[in-house]
C-alpha cells in the first residue's frame, strides 16, 4: 500500500494546481507520516514525503491557493 | 489539521524555523467559516497546545494570528461582487481560536506569563473586544494569574510591546 500512497504524494507535487489531486496527496502524506512515526520501513523510504510536506517554498499542501479551494475534508487533513 | 498535528507534535525537529505557511494554514483551518469543520479543527488544536511542545506552538500561532488581525482588509471591488465569500477572519472564530490557544493546562509560571503576554494584543483587537470585551481578563482568571503581579513581572516586555514596537494603525482599517 505504501508505494500507492507515495505515488499519490508525488502526483500532488507534480499537479499542485489540481485541488482534488492535492487533497488525495495530502491524505496519503498524513497516512505515511503515521507510518513514519510508528517507525514502519517502506520501499523507497520517506524522503519524497518529507520533501513534499516540508518544502515551504513550493507549499504543496499549505499554499494560499489550495487553502482557498480546499473542501471541508481537505481542511481536516491540513 | 492532521498534517499540522503530525508535523508539529510528532516531528517538531523536522519543521524549520521558516514554517510560517504551515502555521498560517493551521490558523486558516481553525477559523474557517464552516462551524463543524472549525469545531473539529479546534479540537485538534486543543490537543496540540496541551501536548509537550504546546507552549511554543501557541506562541508562534499567536504571533501569526496577530499578523493576520493587523493585515489591512482586501479592498472591496464593487457592490456586484459583495456577495462573494469574505476572506476576513470571523470575529467569533478568532475568539474561539484565542480561547483554544489559551486552554493548555499544567503550564509552568514562566509559560503562563508568556501566554498572557502573547495573548495581550490579539485579545484587544477591536473586532475581538467588540465580541468579548473582557477576554484577556477571563484568560488571566482561568489561569489564576493576578494582573498586578503579571504587570510587575513583565514590565520590560510590556514596554517593548506598547512603546518600542508600537505601530500606529488607523482605526478605520479594522473590520468590525
Amino acid at each position: 500500500m505504501a508505494p500507492l500512497l507515495l505515488k499519490s504524494v508525488e502526483k500532488a507535487v507534480t499537479q499542485p494546481t489540481q485541488s482534488v489531486t492535492v487533497t488525495e496527496g495530502l491524505s496519503a502524506a498524513v497516512l505515511l507520516l503515521s507510518l513514519a512515526h510508528a517507525k514502519v520501513e517502506i520501499d523507497g523510504g520517506y524522503q519524497a514525503v518529507w520533501n513534499a510536506v516540508l518544502d515551504m517554498d513550493k507549499q504543496i499542501f499549505v499554499s494560499e491557493k489550495y487553502l482557498s479551494s480546499a473542501t471541508n475534508e481537505g481542511m481536516l487533513k491540513i | 489539521m492532521q498534517l499540522g498535528e503530525k508535523l508539529l507534535v510528532n516531528f517538531p525537529e523536522k519543521v524549520s524555523a521558516n514554517a510560517t505557511p504551515l502555521y498560517k494554514a493551521i490558523l486558516h483551518c481553525v477559523t474557517v467559516t464552516c462551524p463543524e469543520t472549525r469545531k473539529k479543527n479546534l479540537a485538534v488544536l486543543r490537543r496540540m497546545v496541551n501536548g509537550l511542545g504546546g507552549p511554543s506552538i501557541s506562541k508562534v500561532l499567536f504571533a501569526e494570528l496577530l499578523k493576520l488581525l493587523l493585515k489591512p482588509p482586501a479592498p472591496t471591488k464593487n457592490d456586484k461582487d459583495s456577495n462573494e465569500e469574505s476572506t476576513e477572519l470571523l470575529p467569533h472564530a478568532v475568539v474561539e481560536c484565542i480561547v483554544t490557544l489559551c486552554s493548555s493546562s499544567g503550564l509552568t509560571p514562566e509559560h503562563l506569563r508568556a501566554l498572557a503576554i502573547d495573548s495581550l494584543l490579539p485579545t484587544h483587537h477591536p473586532s475581538v473586544v467588540k465580541l468579548s470585551p473582557n477576554l484577556w481578563v477571563k484568560i488571566l482568571k482561568f489561569h489564576n494569574i493576578k494582573s498586578k503581579d503579571l504587570i510587575g513581572q513583565t514590565g520590560s516586555e510590556l514596554r517593548k510591546i506598547f512603546i518600542d514596537n508600537y505601530q500606529a494603525l488607523p482605526v478605520g482599517k479594522f473590520v468590525y
